[in-house]
């Protein structure tokens, strides 16, 4: 990211505040990547990160008349991404559901770009751990896994980006993988005899 | 309530570097709300805004979309938020997750199997982060997770280990002397060590091997020498291809993720590729490698068999698992042998049985023979460092 020119940014806001789309375009890219790679460091989720930027810009132009009166362009944009991420923590903390699909983020990052589930045929295990998933989640991957979807038809279908949606279905894979590994108490660990 | 606050910064610490426990990370996140911890939690996001650079996951981004998305949304609001969406759904979400999540959770990392061998008294535990440094001159230095700070200077270069207990190698100024610095990590049974080479390529060493290489690389080459296994991320220099030496083969590459199993006393080595490209020489032989594809060759004979694999599974010990894809039992066993350290002794046949599935390295070893176990067919008995593979 580029020098941190208070003056010129503070220029920048004032035109948003006057309704500015050009101006508020230099805002975005200025701040678009700092801003998505601080969300990833706390959520640990590349495609939640993704919608809390979207959000943060969208409070940013919904309250543009605002603008004007920021003295700290820095801090205040920071200031509101700040809410946010701290919002989804505390929102996560009151769901396990929410804090697994963290916790497998956290323990099997790796860059992988998509998994494969052939090892894992236990279908009841795979339903169960998508019936912890909100809908939006269980449908794109119902979209992938059974229509056969490619990520570009999902993201014409659900409205949400291609990286949104590739990034939404490596977690699920993800969680889903966790899911099955913890629960040893139900085999995970499937055999067969070879003719011999 | 300060001693509290402490116990915060600490699991904040662990958690942002993902290095927590299952229980650690509970802990976390039943603090988060305690009094004091949301402002040590927002000075922690303060540093870190101020200090962090873009990853290059950002370039994946469909920020067009994402710009289109926000101007588009006109005065109202049409997307809704996050937020809001979660509490419309949570209630339905919560009857499921109170009473399937919390079972799962509970279940793991605490050892209830009811096989007998969870009844025997000397279990055996498993391998974390362990390895030995050896300097240019000779020096060995032990690594474990309590060593932290700078460990040496190899001329220009300083060894440090990180608070997540990798070693990592910083160029502090140019290099004037042509002189290089040879360091060899080397990982015991039961150990394993992540590593970052001073062009920043990451290395993860996997038990019982060891990686040479120089401090400085200024050649026209970087070269590594591996023993055993390690998956390596190369750093993008097409003008310096690296190369991973083991034995009779060369695996050369510009930049690109993958595996290299070259255990002595395994029969086959492996090299697989999850992405970008690779080549792999075993004297005159030589086959160029698509992502998805593992290049083996044996003990005796330099031709290269190339097959399509699950990336995944050669590099599931970075991820802290054990994952076969029917696998027979020898390959089950050398993987546990190398983690847990013990020795394998089979009573009988070896038996035709083959695994598949997945399992965490985080275990202890009678919980993993138990589920094996389980599968039919074989039995196990642990004695003392040794496990005996019976055939029923």
């Amino acid at each position: 990211m580029a020098e941190y020119d208070v003056l010129s940014e503070k220029l920048l806001l004032a035109k948003i505040a006057q309704g500015d789309e050009h101006a508020f375009r230099q805002v975005f890219d200025l701040y678009k990547a700092k801003i998505y790679t601080f969300i990833v460091n706390f959520t640990h989720s590349r495609a939640d990160a993704e919608e809390i930027v979207q959000d943060t810009f969208l409070t940013l132009w919904q309250n543009r008349d605002t603008l004007n009166h920021i003295e700290h362009p820095r801090n205040y944009i920071y200031t509101v991404v700040r809410n946010k991420t701290y919002q989804y923590l505390k929102q996560a903390s009151k769901s396990q559901a929410r804090l697994q699909l963290i916790w497998a983020n956290l323990k099997l990052d790796s860059n992988e770009t998509e998994e494969t589930l052939q090892l894992l045929e236990s279908k009841k295990l795979i339903d169960e751990a998508l019936s912890l998933l909100t809908a939006q989640k269980r449908e794109i991957f119902r979209l992938s896994r059974e229509e056969g979807l490619s990520h570009d038809q999902i993201a014409a279908h659900t409205g949400l980006s291609k990286s949104r949606v590739k990034n939404i279905i490596v977690e699920i894979l993800r969680f889903i993988r966790m899911y099955i590994a913890q629960c040893t108490s139900v085999l995970s660990i499937m055999s067969w005899f070879l003719e011999q | 309530m300060e001693q509290y606050n402490d116990r915060f910064r600490y699991l904040l610490k662990k958690y942002i570097d993902k290095d927590c426990t299952a229980e650690e990370f509970q802990e976390f996140f039943a603090l988060l709300a305690e009094e004091g911890n949301e402002e040590i939690l927002h000075a922690a996001m303060n540093e870190n805004f101020k200090t962090l650079s873009p990853g290059a996951e950002v370039h994946q981004i469909d920020w067009e979309n994402m710009y289109q998305n926000v101007i588009h949304s006109g005065g109202k609001l049409k997307i809704r938020t996050l937020f809001y969406r979660w509490a419309a759904i949570a209630a339905s979400v919560a009857l499921i997750s109170g009473a399937a999540a919390g079972y799962w959770w509970i279940k793991t990392g605490k050892t209830n199997a009811v096989q007998h061998l969870a009844k025997s008294k000397h279990d055996i535990k498993p391998g974390g982060n362990k390895a030995i440094l050896k300097l240019a001159d000779g020096t060995e230095i032990v690594l474990n997770e309590s060593v932290k700070g700078t460990l040496a200077h190899q001329g220009n270069t300083a060894v440090q280990q990180d608070s997540s207990g990798m070693i990592m190698y910083n160029a502090e100024g140019e290099s004037t002397s042509g002189q290089k610095y040879k360091n060899t990590l080397s990982t015991p049974a039961g150990g394993k060590f992540m590593l970052i080479l001073p062009d920043h390529s990451r290395v993860w060493l996997n038990s019982q091997s060891s990686l040479s290489y120089v401090t400085a690389f200024n050649g026209k080459e970087r070269i590594v020498e591996l023993n055993g296994e390690a998956y390596f991320e190369v750093s993008k220099d097409p003008a310096r291809p690296f190369i991973v030496k083991s034995g009779r083969a060369n695996v050369r590459v510009l930049g690109t993720h993958f595996n290299v199993s070259a255990y002595r006393d395994e029969r086959l080595t492996e090299v697989t590729l999850a992405e970008g490209a690779v080549r792999l020489t075993v004297g005159r032989e030589s086959a160029q490698l698509k992502p998805g594809q593992e290049a083996s060759f044996g003990r005796y004979n330099d031709t290269i068999a190339l097959k399509e694999v699950d990336t995944d599974e050669a590099a599931d010990w970075k991820n802290g698992y054990f994952q076969f894809d029917n696998a027979d039992i020898e390959k089950v066993m050398y993987k546990l042998k190398r983690w847990y350290n013990i020795d394998i002794q089979y009573s009988g046949a070896k038996p035709a049985v083959k695994f598949t599935g997945i399992i965490s390295r985080d275990n202890n070893l009678s919980k993993i023979l138990s589920l094996l176990e389980t599968s039919g067919g074989i039995s196990f008995e642990i004695a003392d460092q040794k496990v005996i593979v019976k055939n029923h």
